[in-house]
């Protein structure tokens, strides 16, 4: 018998995954497959003059050869906001590591080897890598035409600027800024950096493709196979059910493989191979594939002497590399959430994201929210240290109350940020004295928020529940497992609706032939989308088989009533399965039922199922003062899940997001040296170890209950990721008198940033 | 990686036979954790490569009875000389420093004589052993020879061996009870950044004598600093204690490190300052407290 | 398979042990490890990551040390044992780490949680009541990406426990 407890709360792909059978994208083996290899461009920006591929083509064991040549007799371009992106360079390359060509052959030594052989050409220009310069209206163009792919209608007013590299502009005011800062106190003018950072999932890309006359199969790693399934539909002239997209499990994610990415390219090496295909991208290449943007936030922000906010101008410029990627709608929410949870009633934002030469940026945990989340939170303490009050205390006084509007026509604040944020405090110690340090070394203690509206608008969810002969049940549903445990959220709520236990429910994984349409696993969306969605299935397969007992029974459906798998009647309760088998008069057939979600149109509040993911974190750190080395030696992270589905899975994904959070506020930064990458590996990319974990390190979730999905919930797992930087950065304020304003915190430019709060202060003397 | 030809020779002359024999073609092999890896980034190509780590007599670590050195065989890991109870308590500070390098599974795996012939400039045991005064015994075509560690590394990746030269063994002299010695690293990355070794002799009166001060990772390869070991000369350890600024900041003027991923070179000129003094101080701590 | 580079005579004789079964195969001398688990032995739960080394998601056990399969010859395990998560439990019953790591929540996408099983039972092996710096120490040279750590130390020290008897 297993050992397992089944008392205990046990993931679906719990046994799978620790037994190491799970099988991931990479695990598969399709008669016949082809190893393919990508040929990617050393330069960030130059013409392509001439590919010879006749070498490699010739090598013995090499199957096909493709270049952007052989695409000319499609439309080879995808992009999910703008339709910019080549499945492989056309004429010109826009960033280092843009694929030129690509190679398929039997084995993964071939198919390098030919790789070597092919000669390309290029006459190198120079690369445009600053987006302060390429935001210029003077600046040499990355694009010189512009398409909107026409895909989501939330992008339908694409503020992208023909003639010029500004790929979207996002703009929202509300009273008058001017008139704001002259009724202030006090105002203070900042800029704050982020630099690009990789999101890192363990498992590279990696996509299958085989093409046939019949149609399309993809087994990708992929968060959206929705997406990838219409994206292959357009691009290769195929009706949508003529491609089929399968997940298997994936090895993390965190925004990186959001729509296509491998999945064009393994098609077209498949179409010309006549055979399946797998495209494999190693740890290197990611790094040249997408990243999350960088971004430079100028916050003007004026303040009464009371603390009160009066006026923020932001501007935020985000660098979205050579392709637009999701980089308007990370740009269109970066804008949304730059104020930050506070009562202002002047507000002007412009945000940005502007087309250079480096790597395609796109989507990443968080969503915008950690860039101007790291300039709103840091630039909180700052005002409150120039006001002498705590920061808490500022915050307080600005947070906006539950039902509070934040924009209007959106929806209010759905949850008590001040219970969140006290809790924090609380855990910190905020106001318990620190405990002493040795020489040459620097305590303190710092607060921040991460704030970001969460659920996304205009998707929609899909969900099936097939209701089998034996009373077991099978949930058909998109939602894609990156590890956050969807499946067994999905599983609990499924058990829960139907009333059967646990083992009695099965998952179908993600297969577009099969399961009904999901359109995206992002946005933290899939608690609130899918579940209702889920519930909804439910409730029809429930209402069916009301209906078939009443019919079986001849009674009306008052009087019949499902509880723990059985329909009840008079006090006698049958099985499910004894219902439909004798319904169908033999242990044979089903019953199912359908559900689906839209997430409300943008503007709506009416049955708008958006929600504020909110959380709050608090470190407390130690700084060497020779070093610049900064130790967490304590970091609490609360977050409100409304209700949660699983407490513990809620609080093991806050606990990821907080980590992943500190990371890119000690370490992680994608180093550019004249256009190149200089540290794509993770030899010279550092992610947190088991040794950054702080000493002390909890995850609290609350259950404010306040969220749109089932129960009460909201989707969780990306605010925690945004408080971490603000919060440490506000800590080495606290503990040095120091303010740095740029990500991340590493030794060097902590070390400066204290030398020169040094000699400041000596020449003050 | 490009196909090659594994030999797995018996002996050490036979090893050196093939890697004469087939020249620039051939490289050896120990735990292949840093020759492997350049192989399989495609920086580096060979048809053959000769296994060392199985010859018998290479995985020899023991104690020389004549001058009590200890004696590594080049087939000896980083783990197991980071768990050899022998190591751990007559040359403790070599089982620390191994200890250091890398992960449990490069220790696992990579011997320290590999590392020592690989001379990756990011990498701890090199400027240790520069500083501990070690000896590689060398092997080759010509026959064997002995090259003192602070004349083995000529640049990065860069070594005094010559074709078909191999290390046989490193050998660590062993440290009378008033030798102090101590080592540090700093680095956020996977490689450290710097490594610092300092060891002297706590004579009589407290006086430093035959001090050795090696810095490693901030130039193309460790190596002495003669005028930090010049300013400890003959001092007396209070006084050392009380200006240890000064002679860090006699180290980094020694140095002459470039701007990189690791730091600019401003910075890891106050770093090596700051960990010459940090470093000497350990050392001056554990006096009294136990050898290194 | 269809190699250019399967010139007759090339391959060595590999004989090896695999999670306790003989095994003997003709290889080429470049294979590695992780590749002759995955593609010649089927053994797919060691993966390739970062592939230098760094992350121990490829991590399996030669004579019972942890080492990185990414970055090491199949021929190095000649004559040698090696360990692979699909060894550790009997098809039936989990091994204490297994269940400890189910227990604990102590996995979320689960590509490092094969080498990260196998690295802490090679440690555990070794020192069976480690605490937790003595875990974070050891451990450190495995990633994960979506855990935070917190609950894998549990975990192990759980397993440890639980292993001992407890």
């Amino acid at each position: 018998m297993d050992s397992l407890r089944r008392s205990e709360l046990v993931r679906v792909d719990a046994r799978e995954k620790v037994t190491g059978s799970a099988v991931y994208t990479g695990d598969l083996h399709v008669p016949g497959l082809l190893t393919a290899r990508i040929l990617r461009s050393p330069f960030p920006r130059a013409r392509l003059l001439r590919i010879d591929v006749s070498g490699a083509a010739a090598m013995p064991g090499v199957e096909v050869v493709l270049t952007g040549e052989d695409l000319k007799s499609m439309d080879p371009y995808f992009g999910v906001a703008m339709k910019d992106q080549p499945i492989l360079a056309i004429d010109v390359v826009r960033h280092e590591g843009e694929p030129v060509a690509a190679v398929a052959a039997g084995d993964p030594a071939t198919a390098e080897a030919a790789l070597r052989l092919i000669d390309v050409e290029y006459e190198e220009e120079e690369p445009l890598l600053d987006p302060l310069e390429a935001i210029r209206p003077e600046a040499p163009l990355v694009h010189t035409t512009m398409r909107s792919s026409g895909l989501f209608s939330d992008l339908s007013q694409l503020g992208f600027r023909p003639g010029t590299n500004i790929c979207h502009h996002y703009h929202y005011h509300q009273g008058d800024v001017e008139l704001g800062f002259r009724e202030a106190d006090l105002v203070l003018e900042d800029a704050f950096r982020l630099p690009a950072i990789h999101a890192v999932p363990l498992e590279p890309f990696v996509s299958i493709a085989h093409a046939t006359p019949e149609g399309v199969t993809i087994w990708s790693s992929t968060q959206h196979p929705f997406p990838v399934q219409k994206d292959v539909a357009l691009l290769f002239g195929l009706p949508v059910n003529a491609v089929r997209v399968i997940v298997p499990y994936i090895g993390g994610s965190f925004g990186s493989k959001a729509y296509s990415k491998a999945e064009p390219l393994a098609v077209a090496l498949a179409y010309k191979a006549r055979k399946p295909v797998k495209v494999e991208l190693s740890m290197e290449e990611m790094f040249r594939v997408i990243t999350r943007h960088s971004a430079v936030v100028r916050s003007r922000v004026g303040v009464k002497l009371d603390g009160t906010l009066v006026a923020k101008k932001i501007e935020v410029i985000l660098d979205t590399g050579a392709y637009a990627d999701t980089g308007p709608r990370v740009a269109n929410k970066a804008g949304y959430r730059a104020p930050g949870p506070y009562r202002i009633p002047h507000v002007w934002v412009d945000c940005y994201a502007v087309y250079t030469n480096n790597v395609p940026a796109g989507s990443y945990r968080g969503f915008g929210a950690p860039q101007v989340g790291w300039a709103c939170e840091s630039q909180m303490d700052m005002i409150a240290e120039r006001l002498g009050v705590d920061p808490l205390e500022l915050r307080r006084r600005n947070l906006l109350r539950r039902g509070e509007i934040y924009a209007p026509g959106k929806r209010p604040i759905d949850c008590d940020i001040g219970q969140i944020l006290d809790r924090a405090a609380e855990m910190i110690g905020w106001n318990a004295p620190l405990s002493p340090c040795p020489p040459g070394k620097h305590r303190g203690r710092g607060l921040a928020l991460g704030f970001k509206d969460g659920g996304g608008s205009r998707t929609v969810s899909h969900a099936s529940i097939r209701l089998h002969a034996d009373g077991s049940a099978t949930v058909l549903i998109g939602s894609v497992e990156v590890g956050q445990g969807a499946y067994t959220a999905m599983r609990s709520i499924a058990a829960k609706e139907l009333g059967l236990p646990l083992e009695r429910i099965r998952l179908s994984p993600p297969d577009t032939a099969i399961s009904p349409y999901d359109q995206a696993t992002s946005m933290s969306r899939t608690t609130v989308s899918m579940g209702l969605a889920v519930q909804r299935a439910a409730e029809a397969v429930k209402k069916e088989l009301v209906r078939v007992a009443c019919d079986l029974w001849d009674v009306p459906p008052e009087q019949v009533r499902l509880e723990d798998g059985r329909v009840w009647r008079s006090g006698e309760g049958t099985p499910y399965g004894r219902v439909i088998e004798a319904h169908f008069g033999m242990p044979v057939g089903e019953l199912s039922g359908n559900g689906v979600v839209r997430m409300a149109d943008e503007g709506g509040v009416v049955g708008d199922r958006s929600f504020w993911e909110i959380s709050a974190g608090a470190a407390e750190i130690e700084v060497d003062e020779a070093t610049g080395v900064i130790q967490v030696l304590r970091y609490a992270s609360v977050i409100d899940a409304g209700h949660a589905i699983h407490k513990e899975l809620v609080e093991a994904q806050d606990e990821g997001a907080s980590l992943q959070g500190i990371g890119a506020a000690l370490f992680e930064e994608m180093v550019v040296e004249d256009g190149q990458l200089i540290n794509p590996n993770l030899i010279d990319y550092r992610l947190p170890s088991f040794e950054d974990l702080p000493g002390e390190f909890r995850s609290d979730v609350q259950e404010q209950g306040g969220g749109p999905g089932p129960y009460g919930a909201k989707g969780v797992s990306e605010s925690g990721n945004i408080s971490a930087p603000p919060a440490i950065a506000n800590a080495l304020a606290r503990a040095t008198g120091v303010r740095v304003k740029e990500l991340p915190l590493s030794p060097e430019r902590v070390w400066r940033a204290l030398q020169e709060h040094r000699e400041e202060k000596a020449e003050r003397k | 990686m490009r196909p090659f030809r594994l030999h797995r020779p018996e002996s050490l002359d036979e090893a050196i036979h093939i890697l004469e024999k087939e020249g620039e073609d051939a490289r050896p092999l120990s735990g292949g954790t840093e020759l492997l890896l350049l192989m399989k980034q495609g920086f580096a190509s060979y048809g053959n490569l000769v296994g060392l780590t199985r010859i018998p007599g290479m995985d020899r670590l023991e104690v020389r009875k004549a001058d009590g050195a200890l004696v590594i065989g080049a087939g000896v890991t980083h783990r197991q000389l980071e768990r050899s109870l022998l190591v751990r308590e007559r040359f403790p500070l070599l089982a620390e420093v191994e200890g250091k390098v890398a992960n449990v599974r490069v220790r696992n795996s990579g011997t320290l004589a590999g590392n020592l012939a690989f001379a990756e400039p990011h990498s701890d045991p090199a400027t240790l052993h520069i500083a501990w005064g070690a000896v590689l015994c060398i092997r080759g075509p010509e026959g064997a020879r002995k090259v003192p560690a602070r004349e083995f590394w000529r640049g990065a990746f860069e070594t005094v061996l010559q074709p078909a030269e191999v290390i046989e063994s490193v050998e660590l002299p062993p440290l009378p009870p008033n030798r102090l010695g101590a080592y540090s690293k700093f680095g956020m990355h996977e490689r450290p950044s710097l490594g610092v070794a300092v060891f002297f002799t706590c004579g009589e009166g407290e006086r430093i004598e035959d001090p050795r001060v090696a810095v490693g990772c901030v130039e193309p390869h460790a190596r002495r600093l003669g005028e930090v070991e010049t300013a400890l000369q003959g001092k007396c350890a209070a006084d050392v204690e009380a200006s240890l600024s000064d002679i860090g900041a006699i180290a980094a003027g020694c140095v002459d490190p470039i701007t990189d991923l690791h730091g600019s070179r401003e910075y890891k000129l106050h770093l090596v300052a700051e960990f010459t003094a940090r470093t000497l101080k350990r050392a001056l701590d554990r006096n009294g407290e136990g050898r290194p | 398979m269809n190699s250019a580079h399967d010139v007759p005579g090339r391959k060595i004789l590999l004989r090896t042990e695999v999670n306790g079964k003989a095994c003997e195969r003709w290889i080429l001398p470049e294979t590695l490890l992780l590749d002759f688990l995955r593609e010649e032995l089927g053994l797919k739960g060691a993966k390739r990551s970062c592939d230098m080394e760094v992350c121990g998601a490829c991590t399996v056990l030669v004579d019972g040390m942890a080492v990185s399969s990414c970055t090491m010859l199949a021929a190095e395990v000649d004559g040698r044992s090696v360990e692979t998560i699909e060894g550790l439990s009997d098809g039936r019953s989990l091994h204490p780490l297994q269940q400890a790591f189910v227990e604990k929540q102590a996995f979320q996408c689960g590509f490092c949680t094969s080498g990260l099983i196998m690295a802490s039972l090679a440690m555990l092996r070794e020192s069976p009541d480690p605490d937790e710096a003595a875990v974070r120490a050891y451990l450190k040279g495995n990633i994960c990406r979506c855990t935070g750590y917190r609950r894998v130390i549990e975990a192990v020290q759980r397993a440890g426990r639980e292993m001992r008897g407890g």
